[in-house]
C-alpha cells in the first residue's frame, strides 16, 4: 500500500516539476521578439523583471534587449558598462561574441544558449543581453543589491581578535575567507540546490590538505538533496548529518571568517549558503563546541582555565538538576547535615514534589528565554525584570518553590550559556537526567549518563568519531583538548581527522632569548 | 574511508533491553520527599526504671526552626519555637523502640544524619553486649556519628537547652569536633566503638557528657571519660587524669599543662609537640612496656619568683615537668591495671608480635594487670614567648 502511494507521489511530483519548467530547457531562438515573449511567459511577467529593447550599431539597425531584476543589480553599472558602450558602438555585425569581446567593459561575461540558463543568469542579479538574429545570449555580471555591512556576529563575540563576520551574501563571504587564506589551493566549488529557490552554495577547502574521501562523500550527500527551497544553513545541516535523529549536531557552524579559516586550514570543508551568514563546517567533533577563538588569542594558561570552565559549566547545566533531584529525593545522607537542614527548611510547605518543581521551573526558564530572544531588545529587558523579580521572588515568597531549587535552575541555565553550541543538547540531557533522577535516584542519573556516553561514542561526523580524541583515545590531540597548549607546541595536525601528513609546522620553534642577550 | 555499516546493529533492541534492566534491577524505589522526612540528630539509649527494657530517646531536628534561629529580625514577641522535639519510647530491643518512636511522629524518621548516640548510665552499668545489635546490623546510621556516655539520665541531658546550637546532640557533636586545647580526650565514632566492643574483654575510654546546673540555666559539659571494659562500665576519670593515658596513646598533640610548684606558685605550659615510642618486651616471663615520652612546651605563664632566663632554672623546670608527666602516666596506668582495662591495647601489641611465643605461656586476660611499665619522659621547654629577661632587652 505504502509503495503504491510512494510511486503515485513520485509520478505526481515528476509531472508537476515538468509542467513548471516546460520550455525552459529549450534553446534560445534567433528571433528577438520570440525570445522576449518566451522569457516573459516563463517568468510570468513578474513585476520585478525589467526588460529594455534598444537598437545599436551603425544606422541602429541591430535590435537587442536586456533583462534584469529590479533591486538586484547595480543600475549605474548597467547604464555605464552595458547600455552605453553597446548603444554608442558603430559595430557592423551583431555577432554576440564580438559584442562580448569589444563593447562590454565588465569583468565577467558568459555566453548561454538556453532559456533556462538565461533566466537563471539574470535572476541571480546579472544582466541578460539578447541580440536579434543570435541564438545565444550574454549574461553580464552587474550584481549590486542592498546588503548588510560586515559587522561582528552577535552570536560569537570575542574580546580579543578580529571583529568581522559573515553576511548574507555568498560572494562577500567567500571574499572574506579568501582574504585570510591567500593560497591558490583554496578552492570554492559552486553548487545550486533547491528546485524553486536555486540557491547557490559553495564548498571551500584547501586542496592537498583536505581528504579526498571526505570531499567526495560531502559532494554525494549534497547532490542527494532534493528540496524545493533552501533558505538557510540549517536546511543543509539536516540533510547531510550522519545521525539526523541525534540530540547532537555533527555539523559545525560559525559566523566568523577567522574560525572558518582555521577549520579549513585544519583540513575541514566549509559549506557557504547564499542568503545566510552561517557557514557550516565538516567534519565536526564534540570537543569543538568547547573551543572559542579567544582561547587562542589569550595566554595559554587563561585559555586552558576558560576551557575547563566551559567543561564544568556543561557538566553543571546537564547534570546539576538531575543530581539535585536524585540526592534530595533519594540520598539525603550524601548531603552534609547543615546544608541538608537549609534545604529541608526551604522545602517546608512547598506544595510540589522536588521533581515537579524542577520541571516546572525549568519550563518557566525556557519560556522566558524564548520570549527574551524573540522580542525586541527593549521589551526583552522587561521580560528579564519580570522573570527575575516577579516570578523569581514572588514564587519563593508565596512558598510555591524553594530557594535552593531556584538557585539550581538559575545556575544550570546560566551555565548553559557558556557552551552555546551545545545549548540544544544540554536542554534535553538535563531533562532526561532530571526525570531519571526523579524516578530512580543517582542510579538513574548514572544509567542516563551511560546511555548518553554510549550514544556519543557511536556518533560519527563524516567518518570521524564524534568523541575523538577522547573516544577513540588519541593522547596526541590532548594538547588542544585538556589544555590549550602554546601554539608553538601544536606541531601536529589533529590525528582525529588526519592519518597522514601529520606535521603542520616546524617542530622546536619555542621562542627564546637571543644568544648572549644578557651580556 | 566513509564506510557504511556492514550490518545493522540492533540498537533499538539493545535500548529496550537497557530500559528493562533499568526498571527490573534497580533498587532505588525508596523515593522520599525531603519535606516529609524528619531527621534524627541524637539517639539516647538507656534502660527503663526496672532495668529490663530499652528506654529510647530520639532528638529530632526541626529544620525550619534551626535555620530561622539565626534571624534576629523576626521576633514577634512570642518566645521562639524550639528547634527540636523529643520522641521517647520503650522496647525490648533498640529496633522495637525505634519503631515505637516512629509511630509517635507524623513524619518518617531518618537516622542518616544522626550525630550522636548517648549511652545512658544504667545501660553501661548493666553491660552493652545485648544492645549493640541494632548498631551492628542496621546500615542506616552513619559510621561517623559520635558515641558518648551520659553521666546523668537521658531525660536530664536532653532537657538542656544549649545556648549556641539549640539542639543537644549538635552541642555534643561540636564538643567532639572542636579542637580545644584544654581537652584531653579522644572522640569515639560508632565505627571505632563497634570495632573494639565487638570483641570480648576489650576496653575503651568514651567521653562522658554531664549536665552542669547553674543559675543561668543548665549546660552540657564534658569533663570526664568513662572506661568501659568488656562492654561494661569500669571506671571514670576526669580529663586531667585521663591526660596520663593520652601521653601513652600518642594523642597528645596540643594542650596545656598547669604545674603547681609550691603553695602559691604555678607554671603554665602550652604543649607544642609530643611523641611517644612504645616498645613491648617479654623478659623473664613478664611483659614489659618501654615507653619513651617526649614533649616540647612553650612557657606561657608563671607565678613564681624564679628567673626563667637562667639555664639552670629552666633545667630545673623541665625536670619538674618530667616528674609531673611521669606521675600522671603511672597513676592512670596503675588504675587501669586494677580494672584490667587495657585501654592502651598493649596486650594486643604483645600478642600481635609474639603470638606463637606467648601461646600457652600466659593468657590474654592476665597479661595487662601484670605488665611492667618502664617509663622515660623527656620534656623540653623550647620557647618562652616574649620574655624580656631571656632576650636580654
Amino acid at each position: 500500500m505504502i509503495k503504491i502511494f510512494k510511486k503515485l507521489f513520485r509520478r505526481l511530483r515528476a509531472q508537476n516539476s515538468e509542467s513548471i519548467i516546460e520550455g525552459s530547457a529549450n534553446p534560445l531562438v534567433k528571433n528577438l521578439e520570440q525570445n522576449i515573449r518566451q522569457i516573459l511567459l516563463l517568468t510570468g511577467e513578474s513585476s520585478d523583471v525589467v526588460y529594455r529593447k534598444f537598437n545599436f550599431g551603425s544606422a541602429k539597425k541591430h535590435a537587442a534587449a536586456i533583462f534584469y531584476i529590479d533591486g538586484l543589480v547595480d543600475e549605474i553599472q548597467i547604464n555605464q558598462n552595458v547600455l552605453k558602450p553597446i548603444m554608442k558602438s558603430e559595430i557592423r555585425n551583431s555577432q554576440i561574441a564580438d559584442v562580448a569581446a569589444s563593447f562590454l567593459p565588465v569583468g565577467y561575461v558568459r555566453q548561454v544558449g538556453s532559456y533556462n540558463e538565461f533566466i537563471n543568469g539574470f535572476l541571480n542579479g546579472n544582466t541578460g543581453l539578447l541580440i536579434d538574429g543570435e541564438s545565444e545570449a550574454l549574461i553580464i555580471e552587474t550584481k549590486g543589491w542592498e546588503k548588510r555591512a560586515v559587522n561582528e556576529p552577535l552570536s560569537e563575540v570575542v574580546v580579543k581578535g578580529p571583529h568581522d563576520g559573515f553576511i548574507e551574501t555568498l560572494r562577500v563571504n567567500t571574499a572574506l575567507l579568501r582574504r585570510r587564506i591567500t593560497n591558490p589551493n583554496l578552492r570554492f566549488e559552486k553548487m545550486v540546490i533547491g528546485s524553486k529557490t536555486n540557491t547557490n552554495i559553495a564548498l571551500a577547502y584547501i586542496r592537498g590538505v583536505v581528504s579526498e574521501d571526505l570531499l567526495s562523500e560531502l559532494r554525494q550527500r549534497l547532490q542527494r538533496i532534493d528540496i524545493e527551497g533552501l533558505l538557510s544553513d540549517g536546511y543543509i545541516e539536516e540533510y547531510i548529518e550522519d545521525a539526523p535523529l541525534s540530540l547532537f549536531s555533527t555539523v559545525g557552524y560559525t559566523e566568523r571568517p577567522d574560525v572558518c579559516a582555521a577549520k579549513i586550514v585544519e583540513g575541514r570543508v566549509a559549506i557557504f549558503v547564499d542568503g545566510t551568514p552561517i557557514v557550516n563546517t565538516v567534519p565536526c567533533l564534540f570537543i569543538e563546541s568547547f573551543q572559542s577563538p579567544d582561547d587562542y588569542n589569550f595566554r595559554p594558561f587563561f585559555g586552558t582555565a576558560i576551557r575547563w570552565l566551559r567543561y564544568i559549566a556543561y557538566a553543571i547545566t546537564t547534570t546539576l538538576p538531575g543530581m539535585y533531584v536524585a540526592i534530595i529525593s533519594f540520598h539525603q545522607e550524601l548531603v552534609p547535615t547543615p546544608l541538608l537542614l537549609s534545604i529541608a527548611a526551604a522545602n517546608e510547605g512547598t506544595p510540589f514534589p522536588v521533581l515537579a518543581e524542577t520541571l516546572l521551573l525549568g519550563a518557566v526558564f525556557e519560556i522566558m528565554r524564548e520570549a527574551g530572544i524573540r522580542l525586541p531588545r527593549s521589551i526583552g529587558q522587561t521580560i528579564s525584570i519580570v522573570g527575575a523579580l516577579v516570578i523569581g521572588e514572588t514564587t519563593v515568597m508565596a512558598g510555591l518553590v524553594s530557594v535552593p531549587m531556584l538557585i539550581i535552575i538559575s545556575l544550570s541555565a546560566i551555565a548553559s550559556f557558556l557552551v552555546p553550541d551545545q545549548t540544544e543538547s544540554a536542554l534535553f540531557i538535563s531533562l532526561f537526567l532530571t526525570v531519571l533522577g526523579g524516578f530512580l535516584g543517582l542510579y538513574g542519573v548514572l544509567v542516563g549518563l551511560i546511555i548518553i556516553y554510549l550514544h556519543l561514542a557511536g556518533l560519527r561526523s563524516f567518518g570521524v568519531p564524534y568523541l575523538a580524541p577522547l573516544a577513540p583515545l588519541l593522547p596526541a590531540d590532548f594538547k588542544d583538548v585538556l589544555i590549550r597548549a602554546p601554539l608553538w607546541m601544536l606541531n601536529e595536525r589533529l590525528r582525529s581527522i588526519f592519518r597522514r601528513d601529520k606535521l603542520r609546522q616546524v617542530v622546536d620553534r619555542q621562542p627564546s632569548k637571543p644568544d648572549g642577550g644578557e651580556k | 574511508m566513509m564506510k557504511k555499516k556492514s550490518k545493522s546493529y540492533p540498537k533499538s533492541k539493545c535500548f529496550f533491553f537497557c530500559i528493562l534492566l533499568l526498571l527490573t534491577l534497580s533498587g532505588c524505589w525508596d523515593w522520599k520527599e525531603i519535606k516529609n522526612i524528619s531527621f534524627v540528630s541524637g539517639i539516647g539509649v538507656d534502660l527503663d526504671e526496672n532495668n529490663e527494657k530499652i528506654q529510647l530517646s530520639l532528638e529530632v531536628m526541626k529544620a525550619q526552626q534551626i535555620n530561622s534561629s539565626g534571624d534576629s529580625g523576626q521576633s514577634s514577641g512570642n518566645s521562639p519555637e524550639e528547634p527540636r522535639f523529643m520522641l521517647n519510647s520503650v522496647g525490648n530491643t533498640v529496633y522495637e523502640a525505634i519503631i515505637a518512636a516512629g509511630n509517635k511522629s507524623s513524619r518518617d524518621l531518618k537516622f542518616t544524619h544522626n550525630l550522636v548516640v548517648i549511652l545512658g548510665p544504667k545501660i553501661i552499668r548493666k553491660g552493652l553486649e545485648h544492645y549493640l545489635d541494632f548498631f551492628i546490623y542496621d546500615t542506616n546510621p552513619r559510621p561517623r556519628q559520635w558515641i558518648v556516655v551520659g553521666g546523668n539520665s537521658l531525660e536530664e541531658i536532653f532537657k538542656v537547652k544549649p545556648k549556641i546550637e539549640g539542639v543537644v546532640s549538635m552541642a555534643i557533636a561540636e564538643f567532639m569536633n572542636s579542637d580545644k586545647i584544654s581537652y584531653a580526650f579522644e572522640p569515639i565514632s560508632l565505627q571505632q566503638f563497634l570495632q573494639i566492643l565487638m570483641k570480648e574483654k576489650q576496653s575503651i575510654a568514651i567521653p562522658m557528657i554531664e549536665v552542669e546546673q547553674s543559675s543561668e540555666g543548665d549546660e552540657i559539659v564534658l569533663e570526664k571519660v568513662a572506661i568501659l571494659h568488656d562492654r561494661k562500665y569500669a571506671d571514670e576519670l576526669s580529663l586531667l587524669e585521663f591526660r596520663g593515658a593520652m601521653w601513652l596513646l600518642q594523642r597528645m598533640n596540643s594542650g596545656s599543662v598547669e604545674m603547681k610548684k609550691s603553695n602559691n606558685e604555678w607554671i603554665s605550659l602550652r604543649l607544642d609537640n609530643s611523641n611517644s615510642k612504645i616498645t613491648p618486651k617479654f623478659e623473664g616471663g613478664k611483659a614489659k612496656i618501654q615507653a619513651n615520652v617526649e614533649a616540647e612546651f612553650t612557657l606561657i605563664g608563671s607565678i613564681d619568683e624564679d628567673d626563667h632566663s637562667k639555664h639552670n632554672q629552666m633545667e630545673k623546670l623541665q625536670y619538674q615537668v618530667e616528674q609531673l608527666i611521669n606521675e600522671e602516666i603511672t597513676a592512670v596506668f596503675k588504675r587501669m591495671q586494677s580494672h584490667n582495662a587495657d585501654i592502651y591495647e598493649f596486650t594486643d601489641l604483645f600478642f600481635k608480635r609474639n603470638y606463637r611465643m606467648l601461646q600457652g605461656k600466659i593468657s590474654y586476660d592476665e597479661m595487662f594487670p601484670q605488665m611492667i611499665l618502664e617509663l622515660k619522659v623527656n620534656a623540653k621547654i623550647r620557647q618562652t614567648g616574649r620574655n624580656n629577661k631571656i632576650l636580654n632587652l
